[in-house]
């Protein structure tokens, strides 16, 4: 007969959304379904009636719109796995500890739900997958786009993996369910020994050491993406992928202290995911901000002081034409949100409130998916060549489809978090014992 | 054992990488003609390349009884 372990009280609690599922997680998985559902059918639309249906089009107007400003935001999102985690343990963070496996999530949802917008965005996805795996050249940014965020993506999975391994482990021995076979086949005979222990540790430092530039190529090559566009006012300049990486930065740890803080108070676990770690978030992500500021700044400044005509166009649009409506909001929330951060953090450290620091994290959240949408939308409605002036507008269609995304993202995290421990949980795996 | 496959997967790991990297790099660059599947071939390479870290440590090394 073998025997189960039983789960200490902070494991017990930890595995509390693995072994309790309330009425809660079945009303939210069906709705999860209905807000992806919402995605297939749009994609179903856009087979049926072609692009027609959105508000894209070529040469007049925006051949590129909200999907594309989309698949920016979550590709800078999934940066903050790797860069939290990796971090933690390259430069021994252990306050951050607990909150790699949150942030690897991240990683592994908003990597696919960027791949779903990029799919619905063409017109002909196995055309674009084949074609690209046939004949892409290696001039081609989409050709490295494709292969940095397949590597990215195998190589954060196996990350997860293996610092996942020794919690599989501990599930099977905790589990009663019928799940615990399922867990004994993923643990793949991991016991949890100090030698297995050390070599995962070792393994991962390694595996972290390698991501990290793998990390920074993803958002270099889609500011190239858009930086080597040559024919595109407002595109072509040598910073974009810099510029793109730091504005990933802030998109991905804006998103994880509102994820963190949101696991945090759902569950309970004020004890498990301490605030310290939080306030530190905060804290890179004020410094963060303000450089993306400067970078800002220092875009817009050059933009207005003498530029070429395609570039006024740009700046026109964006200053004082139809595009203002959206950039000065933004501006005033990026400041917004930078000194609820900053002065949080430093001149009302002593009076640290947890919700200012997630609410300012919320606010430039939204100035990011903005400002991944003002890059998009008005180079490509003030072309260089003498076409007539057109116009974008999303369609109901494409809200519909970024919902259905979102609806992915967030169904998918939940269903991570019904499998899976998001927090590494402190008891050991026993090894199995057998009587009789 | 574990060394024969980690060696393996290193070798056809880095020749499919490189063998894709020059196919990309011959090919024709108006026509795009010529070395197809270069672009897959070099992708597979470098996903292949992280199931070494994965061997790494789930497989257990042959222990003399």
């Amino acid at each position: 007969m073998r025997q189960r372990q039983k789960p200490d009280k902070a494991t017990t609690d930890l595995m509390r959304p693995v072994l309790v599922t309330g009425k809660l997680f079945y009303i939210a998985t069906l709705i999860g379904l209905l807000i992806v559902g919402l995605y297939a059918y749009t994609f179903y639309a856009q087979i049926a009636q072609g692009h027609a249906i959105t508000g894209q089009s070529t040469p007049i107007g925006a051949v590129w719109g909200l999907y594309v400003a989309s698949i920016v935001f979550f590709i800078g999102i999934s940066h903050v796995g790797i860069g939290v985690s990796a971090g933690a343990r390259l430069l021994n963070l252990h306050y951050l500890k607990p909150y790699a496996r949150i942030a690897e999530l991240l990683t592994m949802v908003c990597l696919p739900a960027a791949v779903l917008l990029i799919t619905i965005d063409i017109g002909r996805p196995e055309r674009f997958l084949i074609n690209v795996m046939r004949y892409g050249r290696i001039l081609a940014p989409f050709v490295w786009s494709a292969a940095v965020i397949s590597v990215y993506f195998v190589a954060s999975s196996i990350y997860l993996y293996l610092s996942l391994r020794r919690d599989i482990a501990l599930s099977a021995q905790v589990v009663t369910d019928k799940r615990r076979a399922f867990y004994k086949w993923l643990a793949l005979g991991y016991k949890d020994t100090e030698e297995e222990r050390k070599l995962h540790d070792k393994t991962l430092w390694w595996l972290a050491l390698v991501l990290i530039p793998i990390m920074v190529s993803v958002h270099s090559v889609y500011g190239l993406v858009f930086g080597l566009h040559a024919g595109r006012p407002g595109w072509f300049n040598p910073f974009m992928a810099p510029y793109f990486v730091l504005g990933a930065v802030v998109n991905g740890f804006a998103t994880l202290v509102v994820v963190a803080a949101l696991v945090r108070w759902l569950f309970g676990w004020q004890k498990h995911l301490g605030v310290l770690a939080i306030r530190n978030l905060g804290r890179f992500l004020s410094w963060m901000t303000l450089l993306y500021m400067y970078f800002s700044l220092a875009e817009y400044v050059t933009l207005f002081y003498t530029p070429p005509a395609g570039e006024a166009s740009v700046a026109s649009s964006l200053f004082t034409g139809e595009f203002s409506g959206i950039f000065w909001p933004a501006m005033i929330g990026l400041g917004i949100g930078y000194f609820m951060l900053f002065f949080n953090q430093t001149i009302f450290r002593n009076q640290f409130k947890l919700w200012v620091t997630v609410a300012g994290a919320v606010l430039i959240d939204v100035v990011l998916f903005a400002t991944r949408y003002l890059i998009v939308i008005p180079s490509l409605l003030n072309p260089l060549l003498p076409y007539p002036e057109g116009k974008y507008v999303p369609t109901v269609y494409e809200w519909a489809g970024l919902i259905g995304v979102f609806g992915f993202a967030v169904g998918a995290y939940a269903l991570f978090m019904k499998f899976f421990p998001i927090v590494e949980l402190p008891q050991a795996a026993e090894p199995e014992v057998t009587e009789g | 054992m574990k060394k024969a496959i980690i060696l393996t997967n290193l070798v056809v790991s880095v020749t499919l990488a490189a063998s894709g990297l020059i196919g990309m790099v011959l090919r024709d660059p108006l026509l795009g003609g010529g070395y197809e599947w270069s672009t897959l071939r070099w992708i597979v390479g470098l996903v292949t390349l992280f199931l070494i870290p994965l061997e790494l440590c789930v497989i257990k090394p042959k222990r003399n009884t």
